[in-house]
């Protein structure tokens, strides 16, 4: 009996000591993606509800740059947004100048910034979202005129991801411009000029292969400190490169990457 | 003509019910999807995912252990058919008692986990039945199987214990190994569809989603060999752990002199069988991460460098406590040797190399840090120790580890024995013995070498992995003959020198390299490794055949803390085990199909590793106390047979065998 408690006092031990390790030891927990139920009938302030939570998301990111009643860190503060939406742009409605900005927002930029808001906005959320998030910006100060339309509304559930289709292209170049890369990052030896993500015009003189690997698959492991326009926003290079490429085509980003050095 | 089943025939009977329970639930489910069941079902106080991962990993753990002890039951009784001791018949039929008071259990927690899967995620399980429901027929018929094979095993030992009747009796034991291994495989093939649904590069799904392979491809996904064969080592190793324990727990409960020399020995040879199984578990494991990495390269990522990076500093802790353990018993075991003292200087060097690797083992690499983090490091990488988390340094530790527990097992192997003998009196069949395994070894060693000597030597790294390979595999060839002139010992150190450096050298090497080519470094480095361990065991049977003994084994003189050892093993391996199933399911992350059948269930976020220890520790103390209280009940029917019939007196003595000199016991039925 006296023996059975001792062990029994030790394999607790043991097990307590191994469980008091893991709990110190940095805790992180990988969340589920959001999801909204944005289908079927909605009125415009259903809708711009929604709207708040997909602009409010980590996903969107668009806090992470804008305000709202206050001035951004990186782009306007959109309080307001709805009413000056009709007068930004000759011959476009609200709705039209808001969706322009959203999907291609270097079309009208803002006087005064420049343009480092990610293309790749349409991609990461899909439409549902996107129609949401205009009704929600809309309602900062104007009428929601927008809806979802017949496709939009039977879609169902609208989760993130959008962008998990591969990417075409084997040359490094093809590779860089069909991932979207030139959207974010200035690469000069390709002619690309973005300004959202560092320059990686030298990058291969200041990372190492497995670090740029690390960048790609992992972009927020790790957040480079200089972006063109100020520290770098972190959660805006999407993270679904580990998917979208093939091996090879990682190998090839990484070794062009890695390359350029002067 | 069936009498003699009768004492087992209730717990064959709830086996049998058990298996049909799940079988009709399978069948039931997969045929009445026209209604609408819910996606979830919540399971009262601890959630559906807590009360699925309790059931799923207790019943792995009692799968694994039902798995693992046939495996050396099988090869022990064959021993003592060989070896004509009673003695290891004796074992055997001890591990076989072990399996058959766990069976029940076994079943019982397989039916339940079925039970939670198919009333908690019916959709999910819909699913997975769709693509896989043959097999789900199958899967309670072989149970079955099994069970009945194990019964048949257990009660037929004495009726088949005569020369022709002891292959039946054999050839029933393989059965139940292959109803157990073919189990296996098939609960395999559904957890790894789940983390990878694609075979052959190609995914196995439309993008509507509508599975468009055939149940082949499905079985055969990207990870399913790689699982197998991990899953079949460690229920070896983590079977080998469990009967250490029981024999620790038997030993410290032991009354007389008699018991404690059958449970030293008994433990000994559980402690032998988890290293042996532990030994080839990091290549296993390489093996796997390659194919996870080779399927999604985000999988990978996220499995070793993203939220799961912290994961592995903690394997790396288990994993050492495991190795020194291991090492430490073998260390104390040579002290009930004679002549085990002339190794006992080495220790202390032994002791600093595996603190050393495992000191780099655990150096993390690019765990996931804080902006806070980062400026106090200095980088994403220690300026200094960054340097040993890169997996050339990894990979160099674990192999280096591996050579060191080898070398103790070396040490503790010849503890007793004196000089050997001149290798002319082992006769020619010993030659002819080590040439062929010489020959197998350099073929190992030198065929990925030669692979890229046909490709071209057009780069120095091709240079280097062909000419050290080449060197390796002479080496063994020297060693070799070094052995018939009677130079063995020296030939085993220069397989092991070489073994040191090839490891050594590509570990450096792989610094200067890109990382495909690094990754290929890995490859070079284990195989060095294995061909040694395989050439220098060769060599030690021959070398030590017949070699005067130093004096006897005194089993059963093992210090207290020796037992505990063998219990902190046990621990650690099934915490281990734990932890591993965690990884396993968490790189799937929100996926119950990784990327084709979302978790959109309150629990679809994967949780921290400080909740996840949690629920292991809740898990694998669960499985220890079920396993004790099982054991303990076995013991009760032991002690009522012991007053019924009193066994014979039992010496105490040392006498050669195949695995290791035991004790000389009577029969232990």
């Amino acid at each position: 009996m006296k023996t059975t408690l001792s062990v029994s006092i030790f394999v607790i031990a043991v097990v307590a000591l191994i469980a008091g390790f893991a709990t110190l030891i940095p805790q992180l927990e990988s969340p589920a993606p959001e999801t909204l139920d944005i289908s079927g009938e909605l009125s415009g302030a259903e809708l711009a509800e929604l709207g708040r939570s997909v602009f409010e998301s980590a996903e969107a990111g668009c806090l992470t740059c804008h305000g709202l009643g206050r001035e951004g860190l990186r782009a306007p503060d959109l309080a307001g947004i709805g009413s000056r939406a009709a007068t930004r742009a000759p011959g476009e409605s609200a709705e039209e100048y808001i969706r322009e900005s959203l999907v291609d927002p270097c079309a009208n930029v803002v006087e005064g910034y420049d343009c480092i808001m990610p293309q790749t906005l349409m991609q990461t959320l899909g439409p549902a979202k996107i129609t949401a998030l205009i009704a929600f910006l809309q309602s900062q100060g104007g009428e929601v005129t927008v809806r979802l339309t017949a496709e939009e509304a039977a879609g169902g559930t609208a989760t993130s991801g959008g962008s998990t289709g591969g990417v075409a292209g084997a040359t490094a170049e093809e590779i860089v411009a069909n991932a979207g890369c030139v959207a974010c990052h200035q690469i000069d030896a390709v002619g690309a000029a973005g300004k959202i993500g560092p320059n990686l015009s030298r990058v291969g003189a200041r990372l190492t292969p497995d670090e740029i690997r690390q960048s790609i698959l992992t972009p927020d492991a790790v957040i480079a400190e200089k972006c063109p326009s100020g520290a770098c926003p972190p959660g805006v290079m999407p993270k679904d490169f580990g998917n979208r490429l093939s091996a090879s085509q990682l190998e090839t980003l990484v070794s062009f990457l890695g390359g350029l050095k002067k | 003509m069936l009498a003699w089943i009768r004492p087992r025939t209730g717990t064959i009977l709830v086996s049998v019910a058990l298996a049909v329970m799940g079988l009709a639930l399978t069948v039931g489910v997969v045929f009445a999807q026209d209604g609408e069941p819910s996606a979830y079902r919540e399971f009262p106080l601890i959630g559906s995912r807590v009360a699925v991962w309790i059931a799923a990993e207790v019943h792995l753990m009692f799968a694994a252990f039902m798995l693992g002890v046939p495996m050396f039951a099988l090869v022990v009784e064959y021993v003592g058919i060989r070896t004509r001791e009673r003695r290891y018949d004796d074992l055997a039929r001890e591990f076989t008692k072990l399996i058959l008071v766990a069976a029940s259990t076994t079943a019982a927690f397989g039916a339940l986990l079925t039970f939670l899967l198919f009333t908690l995620y019916p959709n999910y399980m819909s699913r997975l039945a769709e693509v896989f429901l043959p097999t789900m027929i199958l899967y309670p018929l072989l149970f079955l199987a099994e069970i009945f094979s194990l019964y048949l095993y257990w009660y037929s030992w004495d009726r088949l214990n005569t020369p022709r009747g002891k292959r039946w009796h054999l050839l029933i034991g393989l059965m139940l190994n292959v109803f157990g291994t073919l189990l296996m495989f098939i609960a395999n093939a559904w957890l790894t569809f789940a983390i990878s649904p694609s075979s052959g590069g190609e995914s196995l799904y439309d993008s509507a989603g509508n599975f468009t392979g055939t149940l082949g491809q499905a079985m055969n996904n990207a990870t399913w060999w790689p699982i197998n064969i991990h899953r079949l080592i460690a229920n070896v190793a983590f079977g080998g752990a469990v009967v250490g324990m029981y024999a620790a727990m038997r030993f410290l409960n032991a009354r007389t002199q008699t018991d404690r020399a059958h449970y030293d020995w008994m433990g000994y040879v559980g402690n032998f069988i988890a290293v042996v199984g532990l030994i080839p578990l990091p290549f296993a494991g390489y093996y796997l991460g390659r194919e996870v990495y080779g399927f999604s390269q985000q999988m990978g990522v996220t499995m070793m460098g993203g939220f799961l990076s912290w994961l592995w500093i903690l394997q790396a802790l288990l994993i050492a406590v495991i190795f020194l353990s291991a090492n430490y018993y073998l260390w104390i075991g040579m002290g009930r040797i004679e002549g085990g003292q002339r190794y006992a200087g080495h220790i202390k060097w032994l002791l600093a190399i595996l603190t050393v690797c495992v000191l780099v083992w655990a150096t993390p690499h690019n765990p996931v840090v804080t902006p806070t983090e980062q400026a106090l490091i200095g980088g994403a990488f220690h300026p200094l120790l960054g340097v040993l988390g890169v997996m050339s340094a990894k990979n160099t530790a674990v192999n280096i580890m591996i050579l060191t527990t080898f070398l103790s097992f070396l040490f503790y192997r010849r503890a007793g024995k004196g000089d050997p003998l001149p290798f002319a009196t082992q006769g020619r069949s010993a030659r002819i013995a080590l040439v062929v395994v010489a020959g197998i070894c350099v073929l190992l060693a030198v065929s990925p070498a030669l692979a890229v000597f046909r490709e071209g030597l057009t780069e120095f790294s091709r240079v280097a992995r062909v000419g050290l390979m080449v060197l390796h595999g002479l080496v063994i060839v020297a060693a070799t003959v070094l052995t018939f002139r009677d130079r063995g010992k020296f030939g085993q150190w220069l397989i092991l020198g070489s073994a040191a450096f090839v490891v050594v050298f590509f570990g450096v090497y792989g610094y200067f390299v890109e990382a495909t080519i690094r990754i290929g470094f890995s490859v070079y480095q284990v195989l060095a490794v294995l061909t040694a361990l395989i050439a220098v065991t060769a060599i030690d049977v021959f070398l030590y055949r017949g070699a005067p003994s130093l004096g006897a084994i005194q089993w059963g003189r093992m210090p207290v803390r020796a037992q505990y050892i063998l219990i902190l093993l046990a621990v650690t391996f099934t915490w281990l085990m734990g932890l591993m199933g965690y990884a396993r399911n968490a790189i799937r992350q929100h996926w119950h199909v990784y990327q084709v059948v979302q978790d959109t269930s309150p629990d679809a976020f994967s949780p921290t590793l400080g909740f996840a220890a949690l629920v292991i520790s809740v898990c694998v103390l669960l499985f220890l106390a079920l396993i004790g209280f099982i054991f303990w009940l076995g013991r009760l029917g032991e002690q009522k047979a012991a007053v019924e019939s009193p066994p014979a007196e039992a010496q105490v003595v040392s006498a050669p065998g195949a695995l290791e000199p035991g004790p000389a016991l009577a029969s232990t039925k």
